[in-house]
């Protein structure tokens, strides 16, 4: 065909910007991060690095308090699939709703739903950190009024902190959700949707024949970025909680900080990231293999 | 047996409902945070907390226009870096989406996973060599430097989006164009893009959102030429204390300008130019 | 075709040149008599007059031969750290840095600070400076900072709890015994709206900082001499740590304290919600909860105390606060340091402490208690406790052992260890860290 056998040099130019641009700026700092995990420094004492080999990585398996497999890689997995449903459910209920061609004032409604993204993410650590508060906050000052008596205490609750770090990172991550789902409804062809209609679909039934179908790229997609952008963050909670209390919402990104910041371990901290790294690219070979399954059908 | 239209107007009425309390709900955080804005910092932090501002004032916001409480001039990095980011991380996903898509290269299935590859990375672990780099280029401090890093932090993603959609469009479509007479760039510029134009959209907005909250990088990576996401940092006190009052009236500057800029955009953007280049 | 190409390849030229001019740009060199000094400090010290705009003038006036430029850089307390020592990683340290106390041991250790032992000791006010404080600037015997201002801690009261729980006002509790009476039976009285006492199980230094308030009453210590080995864990640490889990227990204190901030406890005694706790500034915290507080109100509705200590032990509590230091990679040390005399000078400290309710470090403003009477009518309480003031450790690993005891103390206090196991597990790790 003649488009797609165009001279091999146009392919590269197409994607020399983004290839420059990553080199410099992703690459050649990840390999010294890499570099960095296997050598003993500190965030003071960069000038003076020790090869140590996997010791960072062996100190992160290792450690009792918080142990990594019983306590950090569980709150990361519950927190990544809690705030992964959450946001990507209602985003998909939000977008579709808001999509129907008979809802009047969509912009309006649009607009409402972008906003927990307009607002930077420890304001919203904040923020949530105050309406939590359990002998201060809004919530239980709500609760309080309405009658409830032994009002949970929420952040320090070792079995809440999780659920409400969760509730407050959907409210903050939905608006991802929402805007891939729109763009991909409205990349649908109306027309399938007339055709379906003549033949006398209900609308469950276009939804699931349909919609869902032609989504599929998209709620992939929607899913794997939604997995990685909560592993990698960690202001929400950090500023929160500071992973506490006990450790109980420690998840692997916020321990990265904490080492490497807090503690000036940067070797450690290095490790940490190096670990965050390889679960994204089990994430991402997920992603590929579900990805070709759904080309080949 | 309840009648079509009747039960078209039950659902309609419920999805409504629906939505309405989405709504209440997604505003409700905000609310407590901007609220602070008109109240006096005495009944920001005061018990009971209150809805609603006992004694509305405005003097906050001359506070925070008192030059040593809070750097305007931070409102002005954070909009130009974004806006910059925004263009270049398009630009190049638009290219680098259109490529991967249509043309054919070897090494082709490897880039994509190495592009891929760099959207996982946590860009904490990036800050230490990224301080070096900057400052070895004398990026450090500069509206370029922050682009530039925002633009790679979010374009990954974005040719995915875009190179998507272009997937979604048969050659057939644009090798019939180019018999038509149309030169190559003008097939993409008007057939092809139309039809990524919701996958560009979305881009933008990302791109846009991503350099605009973004505090980590801002911090370590600029001194006098803070993006507004710094400057609010200084409202928090040594032992976690807030200044509320201040604090929500700065977000609230910084919120209102962008939520009216984006009602207004995307009319443009979502609505305006979806669909339609399919048909014709 | 050919023009398509041509155009992205001249984009890609052009963006890469945009980056190298703006380098080129700032490559521009001044002239021989410019003296720029970067400063990086709190935001907050931004706020008055001092210390920073006197001492610009003083400065400028002693070198008329030069034309200095100011530039200056805010942060929040954590990030005053995180960026020192990226800056200085990266090559691009300041000339005079702000430095939490805790901080100096790694900075210290980092060679990030310069050793400015005769600079400061050929200072003419350096005799000035209390002698538990001219001590705690030094790391391994040699100067590195003098400092801005210092904080103590004390016990702030509401009398009107007190009055309505049917206890003195006029007499708070002295020791253990004492604040466990009264805690008690204010919090009978009164609970749920108002408990007797209020002190934060988080994860801040403030929670250290309270728990070390009491094992120094005991006379324990957190490390030992040569800071090798965790001593919090010896009898008196798990005494002190009972006795603050116990307020918990009996009720004194509800369970809701092992998450927030510790700056909303301190608000509650002026929100009466706490009948007691343990803070720095109190007057300034009670006029920004209370407005149009005078004086003469504050002094008849609150108290201000020494922190109860052990019975038969002694009065202690923990001083904080910050040192100017020159780093290392300044290009101006002698310049920068002659700045750090004239901001941290007597006559600077007492308008920056007084401005912000801070105390001083001088032993000529102590003796000024008068003059602080507006910033805080029980200011006179406030210096006596400089008597009973303990440092924590300014070593570099200090953050690791904090965050070590901060989780114990908040495993105690919510029953999932007890305080001796609690101590134990935390002295066990931070023996590893101070043994690496």
């Amino acid at each position: 065909m003649k488009i797609k056998t165009k001279n091999m040099i146009q392919g590269y130019i197409f994607i020399l910007p983004i290839v420059v641009l990553l080199l410099a700026l992703s690459f050649y700092p990840l390999l010294r991060t890499i570099y960095l995990s296997f050598q003993n420094v500190k965030l003071s004492t960069m000038n003076n690095m020790k090869f140590s080999g996997l010791k960072n990585y062996k100190v992160l398996f290792t450690r009792e308090e918080p142990n990594f497999f019983k306590t950090i890689l569980p709150n990361t997995i519950y927190y990544v699939v809690g705030s992964v449903v959450g946001q990507i459910s209602i985003g998909f209920l939000l977008a579709f709703l808001v999509n129907k061609k008979s809802i009047k004032l969509r912009g309006i409604f649009r607009s409402i739903t972008i906003l927990p993204w307009v607002v930077s993410g420890i304001i919203i650590s904040i923020s949530w950190r105050f309406m939590y508060e359990p002998r201060l906050g809004i919530l239980n000052f709500l609760l309080g009024k309405l009658g409830v008596e032994n009002l949970p205490t929420w952040l320090n609750d070792p079995k809440l902190v999780l659920p409400c770090l969760i509730v407050a990172n959907i409210w903050h991550g939905m608006p991802f959700s929402f805007i891939i789902q729109t763009s991909g409804l409205q990349s649908i062809d109306e027309d399938i949707y007339e055709a379906a209609v003549i033949d006398g679909a209900s609308g469950w039934q276009q939804l699931r024949y349909i919609t869902l179908p032609l989504l599929k790229q998209f709620l992939v997609m929607n899913l794997v970025m939604t997995s990685m952008n909560t592993i990698n963050s960690f202001d929400l909670i950090y500023a929160t909680t500071k992973g506490g209390p006990l450790y109980m919402s420690e998840v692997m990104a916020v321990h990265m900080y904490r080492r490497a910041f807090d503690f000036g371990k940067l070797g450690e901290g290095a490790a940490v990231a190096v670990v965050i790294l390889i679960l994204n690219l089990f994430l991402t070979i997920t992603y590929l293999k579900l990805n070709r399954e759904k080309v080949s059908k | 047996m309840i009648s079509t239209k009747t039960s078209k107007k039950i659902s309609k009425i419920a999805i409504y409902i629906v939505l309405v309390v989405f709504a209440i709900l997604t505003l409700t955080p905000l609310y407590w945070l901007l609220s602070s804005t008109f109240k006096t910092s005495t009944e920001a932090i005061g018990y009971p907390p209150t809805l609603f501002p006992k004694n509305p004032t405005l003097q906050n916001f001359a506070r925070l226009f008192d030059a040593r409480n809070f750097n305007f001039k931070s409102f002005y990095h954070s909009l130009i870096v974004s806006f910059g980011a925004m263009a270049l991380s398009c630009i190049v996903a638009t290219l680098a989406g259109y490529g991967l898509s249509r043309l054919k290269f070897p090494g082709k299935k490897l880039i994509m996973v190495g592009i891929m590859f760099f959207q996982m990375v946590p860009v904490l672990a990036l800050i230490i060599p990224l301080y070096q780099i900057f400052s070895t280029y004398r990026l450090y401090n500069t509206h370029i430097g922050l682009i530039l890093i925002y633009a790679t932090l979010s374009a990954p993603m974005n040719t995915w989006i875009l190179k998507g959609y272009f997937d979604t469009i048969p050659d057939a479509i644009e090798e019939a164009a180019m018999i038509d007479g149309l030169s190559q760039p003008q097939a993409f510029f008007r057939i092809a893009l139309p039809i990524a134009a919701p996958g560009l959209s979305a881009s933008a907005i990302f791109a846009f959102f991503k350099a605009w909250n973004e505090y980590i990088v801002a911090m370590t990576l600029t001194s006098s030429m803070r993006p507004y996401t710094v400057e609010l940092y200084r409202f928090i006190g040594e032992q976690g204390e807030v200044d509320w009052s201040l604090l929500g009236t700065a977000a609230f500057i910084a919120i209102v300008p962008i939520f009216l800029l984006f009602s207004f955009a995307q009319k443009y953007f979502i609505i305006g130019l979806s669909g339609g280049a399919v048909k014709s | 075709m050919k023009k398509f190409v041509t155009a992205i390849v001249l984009l890609s030229v052009l963006c890469c040149t945009m980056v190298f001019a703006q380098g080129q740009k700032e490559a521009e060199t001044t002239g021989p008599k410019d003296v720029t000094l970067k400063v990086y400090a709190r935001a907050y010290t931004y706020q008055q007059d001092d210390p920073w705009k006197n001492a610009e003038k003083k400065l400028q006036d002693a070198h008329p031969e030069l034309n200095i430029t100011f530039e200056y850089e805010g942060f929040g307390w954590a990030d005053l750290r995180t960026k020192f020592l990226t800056a200085a990683a990266g090559g691009e340290a300041p000339d005079v840095v702000m430095t939490d106390i805790i901080w100096v041991g790694e900075y210290a250790e980092g060679g990030l600070i310069a050793d400015v032992t005769e600079k400061a000791e050929s200072w003419n006010e350096w005799a000035d400076v209390a002698p538990l404080y001219k001590e705690a600037t030094k790391v391994d015997g040699r100067i590195y900072g003098t400092w801005l201002n210092t904080d103590v801690r004390v016990m702030a009261y509401n009398k009107k709890l007190f009055k309505a729980a049917g206890l003195d006002p006029e007499t708070p509790p002295k020791t253990w015994s004492e604040l466990r009476a009264a805690a008690k039976q204010i919090s009978d009285t009164l609970a749920p709206a108002s408990y007797g006492l209020g002190f934060p199980a988080t994860l801040e230094d403030e929670t250290a900082q309270t728990f070390y308030a009491y094992l120094f009453s005991l006379g324990g210590k957190i490390l030992s001499d040569d800071n090798n080995q965790a001593l919090f864990n010896s009898e008196e640490g798990v005494r002190a740590l009972s006795e603050l889990v116990d307020m918990v227990q009996i009720g004194a204190t509800p369970a809701s304290i092992v998450a927030g901030s510790s700056s909303d406890i301190n608000n509650g005694v002026f929100q009466d919600k706490f009948a007691m706790s343990y803070m720095t500034k109190a007057f300034g915290l009670a006029k920004d909860l209370i407005p149009g507080l005078t004086a003469e109100q504050y002094l008849e509705e609150f108290g201000v105390a020494t922190i109860p200590y052990a019975d038969g032990g002694s009065a202690s509590t923990m001083s904080g606060g910050y040192l100017l230091c020159v780093p290392t990679g300044s290009k101006n040390q002698d310049l920068a340091w002659e700045f750090i005399e004239y901001a941290a000078g007597a006559e600077s400290q007492f308008g920056y402490t007084a401005a912000r309710g801070y105390v001083p470090t001088f032993t000529s403003l102590m003796e000024r208690a008068s003059d602080y009477y507006e910033i805080d009518p029980y200011f006179s309480v406030i210096l006596e406790q400089l008597n009973n003031a303990h440092f924590r450790p300014s070593i570099p690993q200090y953050t690791e052992i904090a965050a070590e005891v901060q989780n114990a103390v908040q495993a105690a206090v919510m029953g999932v260890k007890t305080p001796k196991q609690a101590l134990d597990d935390a002295a066990k790790v931070v023996n590893q860290i101070l043994n690496e």
